[in-house]
């Protein structure tokens, strides 16, 4: 198989037109919101894509170990911020939490990757270092926010249950230990699901990318049961971490949640 | 047995209890009484370490008390919380729950010492494998009262433990709780649950005066004097 076909300007963008079909009909349905969002979302995605896209082009020449790891600790705390605030929380403290979880588990898991699966000549190597971790952080951004976002909502919907049981005498793991379970189910079972019907189902983006850049199709196959791996032992390993850290910072000495952690509704 | 000394509690900003005062001893009844918003529950809840406190002393069994000594005052109390919102689990789960935690681990009750607390507190005995959501308000609270009893604590707080009871079962929750078996701290507006407690407390506005001395009498506890 030869290289990736370069797409064209021109084409993308006659491609890219196709969208003026689902925007008109939306006009036409009177749904202005979805339009509106559509065409702010389209609009984005285009832009960042390009951007990074020019961005990572210069990444990848200059390869410099330093500027790599710099650029993933941006990644990291972009994510994390938006982690936090769609979670419904607000606090120093767990912003600190939220980074810690997610450096360590994207750092040991793509670690784990490269040394294990890929054995590059750098692990870090942009071209490697970059897309991998870049795909791992993207899927605990979705993980994290699930998990945070259930543990907390459902500490404050049971809080009298959640209360009774401390004041009862159960530390403060074995009373939030029903919202613990239920932020991991509900944040791993999307995953669980995905895996379950990849490949039958839809084509997954790494091993769809991989076969139009001139990969065999079961070095594909590989790489993307070792991404999807991955993807699911950086996405626990953030999540119990997270969760573990909160039991420490989110709550006072007595072991009664600390309300100043969550976003008041109207703010 | 309980000592509270110049307790102040601010909330959000806002003083809600006023440097209180008090001592509990061993065979009390206690009843705080007065409008809602009073600080009642805030008291209540302040003595197992729900609530913190920003100024005062909070002496149990005589040792103060702080986060560090908090797990054992709480294994020595039984709290009765005034909503009683239960996870969505049989009475059988709700009940067995506290026996989960590391304190209760080698103390779980029998199925028959189970069904009798229930009997006692005019609960049927097939009630054990319903759900708790699936049982009226005044069920949940005689279940609740049911697991704080089976961990039979030398001290209960109740926070308005009658307030979804109809007669009959008053009277059942006012025999098993005030017999001076143990010494009881709670907060009501039930006349009959107030005439039985030895000592009352009136709360307003954060602040805490005993009103009157009560003594054993005919019928229950009368005024002394």
């Amino acid at each position: 198989m030869s290289s990736v076909v370069d797409i064209s300007l021109a084409n993308l963008l006659g491609f890219v037109s196709l969208l003026l079909l689902p925007l008109l009909l939306l006009q036409r349905w009177q749904l202005i919101d979805v339009s509106k969002d559509m065409v702010i979302s389209i609009g984005r995605m285009v832009a960042q894509l390009l951007l990074v896209g020019l961005y990572l082009k210069y990444l990848f020449e200059l390869n410099h170990t330093v500027v790599n790891i710099v650029w993933l600790l941006i990644m990291m705390t972009v994510a994390n911020t938006n982690i936090v605030r769609r979670a419904g929380l607000r606090s120093m403290k767990l912003l600190v939490i939220t980074q810690i979880s997610l450096l360590l588990s994207i750092t040991v898991v793509t670690g784990l990757f490269l040394v294990v699966l890929v054995q590059p000549d750098s692990l870090f190597d942009a071209r490697y270092l970059i897309p991998i971790a870049g795909m791992l952080l993207g899927n605990c951004l979705q993980g994290n926010i699930r998990a945070l976002e259930v543990f907390f909502g459902e500490l404050k919907d049971q809080e009298e249950a959640y209360l009774s049981d401390l004041l009862l005498g159960a530390t403060v793991r074995e009373a939030v230990e029903p919202a613990l379970k239920k932020a991991f189910r509900s944040s791993l079972t999307p995953i669980l699901g995905s895996m379950a019907t990849l490949g039958i189902v839809f084509l997954p983006g790494m091993m769809t990318g991989q076969i139009l850049g001139g990969a065999l199709p079961f070095i594909a196959a590989k790489y993307q049961i070792g991404i999807m791996v991955g993807i699911f032992m950086a996405v626990f390993c953030a999540i119990a971490l997270n969760l573990q850290l909160c039991l420490r910072v989110a709550f006072n000495p007595f072991g009664v949640l600390d309300k100043s952690v969550l976003l008041q509704q109207s703010e | 047995m309980i000592t509270l000394r110049n307790i102040c509690v601010t909330y959000q900003g806002v003083q809600v209890l006023h440097d209180l005062s008090v001592d509990i001893n061993t065979g009390d009844s206690a009843v705080l009484v007065g409008p809602s918003g009073g600080g009642k529950s805030t008291l209540l809840k302040l003595l197992l370490g729900g609530v913190s406190w920003d100024k005062g002393e909070y002496q149990f069994q005589r040792e103060t008390v702080t986060p560090e000594t908090i797990a054992t005052v709480r294994t020595h109390c039984g709290y009765i919380a005034q909503e009683s919102r239960f996870l969505d689990a049989s009475v059988r789960e709700t009940l067995l729950r506290p026996y989960s935690f590391a304190a209760y681990r080698s103390c779980r009750p029998s199925e028959e010492t189970m069904n009798m607390q229930l009997e006692q507190l005019l609960l049927p005995d097939n009630v054990l494998d319903k759900k708790v959501t699936a049982l009226s308000g005044g069920q949940r609270q005689r279940v609740n009262i049911a697991r704080t009893l089976l961990l039979n604590p030398s001290v209960i707080i109740a926070d308005e433990p009658t307030s979804a009871l109809d007669d009959e079962s008053t009277d059942a929750v006012i025999a098993l709780l005030l017999n001076g078996q143990k010494t009881v701290i709670s907060s009501s507006h039930d006349s009959r649950w107030i005439s039985r407690c030895s000592r009352v407390f009136t709360m307003e506005h954060g602040h805490m005066f005993e009103t009157v001395a009560m003594e054993e009498g005919e019928g229950g506890y009368v005024q002394r004097g």
